[in-house]
């Protein structure tokens, strides 16, 4: 083998951007040589000595493929905290319109309890006044005694009063009543448990139930449901292109039953609970809540239902014809024809 | 710099050598100036897909803020007739040449604005919606106009319904027919008064599209057309 076969013959060199398969090296300015084998066209790189066969696409190294994931990879992201944002708009009206709808029942709690309050303190005060009467009586009078008045009960010598900050009163050292800002109508009322056993069931019955005390206002919050909810329905409809419509409400259906869960869980029925509105709320949200949760699903599947069409004519007025084609998708999955310039 | 692309002949570095158009298949042509040989430029199907997603970002950025622009402008156009109340019916009563009758410079200054005001916007509308016929930007504008003058009685008017079907008092305030009409005939002043900015509109619009760029682009677009009804 001669000195001359050795050498591989070079034709010209690489004046454009080409990266090494192996190393990433740009590969400009080296020279390419015909392979002696099958006679093709190569570069080896300088760095490594990976050999680039010239006939093929120039190799964009895998930042191409990275950029694409990371492109999806944000498209997710977005649509969850879309998705989240959902939930949290729907689950938050609806919470709203259960504590609208359970503002008479809070008022009537709160201000029954505050009847069994007061009468429970005018009967203690009474009791103690009748003490103090009975020590200062004469022991040997046979005369009935006085029918007791509750101010002079109230008032009498020797009781202790103490109301703390939170407008909790003690008297003599028993707990009496925590009314606090009642100016709401009592439903911000303190309610203890002992009252709670055995007069609250009484207590709505005697008002007529709880749908004779609905207050109906909750249903000013269909308004707004409607317009978020159709905005909502819309963007679903645009968003999720891969799938049918029928498909896409399978994302406000998820959406309304986790908001539904998370309702219902906050306003569970709890022991915990102490004002008049919150108890009348946990009594509300099974009912309202799924109300307000199937409107809000019908009102997102119109949205999805009328969202594609929107986009259309929205696309359409607002874009020359030339413009559109990057947005052809938004005909072509529905199998329509892309709009011609006229 | 542009991409490597070597001849399949001699081996020759062509990245620098412009691609002609093929009369016949209208493939990206390049021949090789030492050997004559003739190869086709093709792309790389990555450069592809960088394409398709420039030419989205651009379609969608140009979307939303055209979008942006005619509801700006649809929302600046309904504050100007609320506004307006203000300025032209002083007492209750629309009068539109109050600002000249009393003669007052603040009032004066005000009108002039107001209505300087809605001739722009008008010309913005229609200059962004001037790939359609001529008076459709004043057709958008006035829907949308329409839309947000009376968007407040229709959200209250819903919420009265509510209330009147469900049997209970609500207090919100819904704007009353007095009010409404008010309303319109400001609209429709300030409406006929801003017609006057489609001038200028399908001037400036005949000037951007006489542009070199885009008359090439015509051109362009025109030998394609025909090149196609050949084939």
């Amino acid at each position: 083998m001669t000195e001359q076969q050795q050498i591989p013959e070079q034709f010209d060199e690489i004046r454009a951007d080409r990266a090494c398969i192996g190393c990433g090296f740009n590969l400009y300015a080296q020279p390419v040589t015909k392979e002696e084998h099958y006679g093709l066209a190569i570069c080896r790189c300088p760095e490594c000595g990976t050999v680039a066969a010239l006939q093929q696409y120039p190799t964009m190294t895998h930042w191409v493929n990275r950029f694409r994931a990371l492109i999806a990879a944000i498209w997710v992201v977005v649509l969850l905290a879309f998705f989240v944002g959902n939930t949290g708009a729907i689950s938050g009206m609806t919470g709203a319109a259960c504590d609208e709808g359970a503002r008479h029942m809070g008022n009537l709690i709160g201000q029954a309890h505050q009847n069994w309050e007061d009468e429970k303190l005018i009967k203690l005060k009474a009791i103690e006044a009748e003490g103090a009467s009975d020590t200062q009586a004469d022991p040997t009078s046979t005369q009935p005694a006085a029918p007791l008045d509750p101010l002079a009960a109230l008032n009498a010598p020797g009781t202790t009063i103490i109301t703390n900050s939170n407008g909790v009163t003690t008297i003599n050292g028993v707990t009496m009543t925590t009314t606090t800002g009642n100016s709401s109508g009592g439903r911000w009322t303190s309610i203890t448990n002992e009252w709670r056993d055995a007069y609250l069931d009484d207590t709505i019955a005697l008002n007529g139930g709880l749908w004779a005390n609905v207050n109906r206002e909750f249903l000013i919050f269909l308004v707004p449901m409607t317009i978020i909810g159709t905005l909502f329905g819309i963007f679903w409809s645009i968003a999720l292109l891969g799938a049918t419509r029928k498909k896409a409400l399978l994302v406000p259906l998820v959406a309304c039953s986790i908001g539904l869960v998370i309702v219902l869980a906050i306003h569970a029925p709890d022991r915990t609970y102490v004002y008049g509105q919150s108890i009348a709320v946990s009594m509300y949200a099974p009912l309202i809540a799924p109300i307000m949760f199937a409107y809000q699903f019908l009102v997102i599947a119109f949205g999805i239902w009328i969202g594609r069409k929107v986009a259309r004519v929205v696309v359409t007025l607002a874009l020359p014809p030339r413009s559109r084609v990057p947005l052809s998708i938004l005909w072509t999955r529905d199998g329509l024809p892309i709009p011609s310039a006229k | 710099m542009p991409r490597s692309h070597t001849c399949p002949s001699c081996l020759k570095e062509l990245a620098k050598i412009r691609a002609i158009p093929d009369p016949q298949y209208a493939l990206p042509i390049v021949v090789c100036p030492r050997c004559e040989h003739t190869s086709v430029r093709t792309r790389h199907p990555d450069i592809q897909y960088w394409r398709e997603f420039r030419r989205l970002h651009g379609s969608l950025r140009s979307l939303l803020l055209r979008l942006a622009l005619i509801v700006g402008s649809s929302l600046l156009f309904w504050m100007l007739v609320m506004v307006s109340d203000e300025l032209f019916s002083p007492g209750g009563r629309f009068d539109p040449v109050y600002p000249i009758a009393i003669g007052d410079v603040d009032y004066l200054i005000g009108g002039v604005s107001v209505l300087g005001g809605s001739v722009f916007l008008m010309m913005v509308v229609s200059m962004l919606m001037s790939h359609r016929r001529v008076f459709f930007g004043a057709l958008v504008l006035i829907v949308l106009s329409l839309f947000f003058i009376t968007i407040d009685f229709m959200t209250t008017g819903a919420m009265h319904l509510i209330a009147t079907i469900a049997d209970f008092d609500f207090g919100v305030h819904m704007p009353s027919g007095s009010e409404m009409i008010d309303r319109f005939q400001r609209f429709g002043y300030l409406l006929s008064v801003s017609m006057i900015g489609i001038i200028p509109a399908i001037v400036l619009r005949n000037t951007i599209n006489d542009t070199p760029r885009r008359r090439f682009r015509r051109v362009l677009r025109r030998k394609r057309k025909q090149r196609g009804s050949n084939d």
